[in-house]
């Protein structure tokens, strides 16, 4: 226990030291190492510690949970609204709420959520992955994984393309993997892939000797506004979708 | 001499194909020839499990067995090689393998297959060690160089364990002991036969 090597232990209350016995910065449910450290000796947090301090120039002091923009739940959305819009945000004009409240009942008409991510065997954007014959040969096409609920729900059957819309009103043409992975209310694409722009192959448009190996549709082509309120990134891990037979 | 062989871990393989693409740019091995590859068992439900499979160099090798041409050997380290310039392409040791290892670079008219290729456990082929004809033919020759293979020297997890049969048995015995679950090796059976496997005689034909 770092607090009492430190000699630093009986800084504490009597009630701090019943909750902070055994438990260190991040586990201590009574903040009293935390204060002992920053107020008491001016230690400043770095890293992963920071996550447990507040934040005073952050629109929210210690993280909360607040609804994505396009939502499959309207109540939710009542409950934990987003942001207000801001007017200038790194100098430029960023929607939050304006967007959430216009899409509130969205998911009417897309009511899968889709996210985003990575395969364990490629490499970011996948361009390098992709034109790589060794690497590229593992996965030769983009996919979205589909519960075989929502996929019965569909008519679709697995390794059948489908076309996946979001409301930015893209549609995106991939192969169905249909498994229980994803829940009935989910599906994954990964990001890995470019070179197929709504349904077709851009192979014509690639300078001579600089396509990839494989080409598929990027599913960032799909995905909707929305930016991170404080360094704002922008939101291409999660939206809404509606999947049908290609 | 030591009795080289191969296992696989799989409580811990993630599926991640570091090893399938260590040995394809370790040797060149050409698009659609797969010395190895990871299968996946329950792929997407809770149990899911997932193993590398290549030659596992057995014990009594069946394509050994079948061949028609004799163009097997074993080496001193109980590595199953063969000549290409013997095979003629039948894929009969394709039928006969367990483990589906055998691979044939084409599909062609007549059952025309050309030469069969296959995991060498990096050990190259008849031909002079580390020459130009050999790697050509079967990639580089790592156990010569003093090296175990590429894909059980590439895997993050060290799910996959290549190299002296005794060693590999012993960390993985330790593992399970550590971990008291997964004492199950997938492959050792059919590959190395029931119970502790006696060392292959040297240059033995079966
Ligand atoms: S031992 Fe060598 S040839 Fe065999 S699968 Fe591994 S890397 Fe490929
Ligand atoms: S490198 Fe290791 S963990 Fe990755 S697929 Fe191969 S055996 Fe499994």
């Amino acid at each position: 226990m770092l607090l009492k090597k430190l000699g630093w232990w009986d800084e504490l209350s009597e009630e701090e030291k019943k909750e902070a016995e055994g438990k260190n910065w991040k586990t201590d449910p009574s903040g009293g190492i935390i204060r002992v450290a920053m107020k008491n000796h001016g230690c400043h947090p770095f890293g992963n510690a920071k996550a447990r301090a507040v934040v005073w120039n952050f629109p929210d002091g210690v993280p909360q949970h607040r609804e994505p923009l396009f939502s499959p739940r309207p109540d939710m959305i009542e409950k934990y609204p987003t942001h207000d819009d801001v007017k200038t945000m790194w100098r430029l004009p960023t929607m939050f709420k304006s967007v959430q409240q216009k899409n509130k009942d969205v998911s009417k008409q897309f009511p899968l959520v889709l996210t985003s991510g990575r395969l364990v065997e490629y490499e970011g954007g996948g361009e390098e992955t992709r034109s790589n014959p060794w690497l590229a040969e593992l996965q030769q096409e983009n996919f979205i994984e589909i519960n075989p609920r929502a996929a019965n729900d569909r008519g679709v059957r697995n390794g059948e393309y489908v076309w996946v819309s979001t409301p930015s009103g893209a549609r995106i043409k991939v192969k169905a993997l249909v498994t229980e992975r994803v829940d009935s209310g989910t599906c994954f694409i990964p990001f890995h892939f470019s070179g197929w722009w709504q349904g077709q192959d851009m192979l014509a448009f690639y300078p001579e000797g600089a396509a990839p190996i494989v080409r598929g549709e990027a599913v960032n082509t799909a995905t909707t506004y929305g930016y991170d309120r404080v360094t704002m990134m922008q939101e291409t891990k999660t939206t809404l979708c509606q999947v049908a037979k290609a | 001499m030591a009795r080289m062989k191969f296992l696989c871990d799989a409580e811990r393989c993630i599926e991640c194909n570091g090893c399938v693409t260590a040995c394809k740019q370790e040797h060149e091995v050409p698009w659609g020839v797969n010395r190895r590859r990871v299968v996946t068992i329950n792929d997407g439900v809770p149990g899911e499990k997932s193993i590398s499979v290549a030659c596992m160099h057995c014990s009594d090798a069946p394509c050994m067995a079948v061949c028609p041409v004799d163009c097997f050997y074993r080496t001193e380290d109980g590595v199953v090689l063969h000549d290409k310039d013997l095979c003629i392409g039948c894929g009969y040791c394709f039928y006969a393998c367990p483990f589906g290892a055998p691979q044939f670079p084409q599909a062609g008219a007549f059952g025309l297959r050309g030469k069969m290729d296959k995991c060498t456990f990096c050990a190259g082929g008849p031909e002079k060690d580390r020459s130009e004809e050999e790697f050509k033919k079967y990639g580089r020759n790592r156990l010569s160089e003093g090296k175990l293979p590429a894909c059980a020297e590439m895997c993050s997890t060290k799910a996959l364990l290549g190299g002296d049969g005794d060693v590999v048995a012993d960390i993985y015995r330790e593992r399970v002991l550590k971990r008291g679950k997964g004492s199950e090796v997938w492959g050792w059976g059919t590959a190395y036969g029931q119970g502790k496997p006696a060392a292959a005689p040297a240059g033995a034909k079966s």
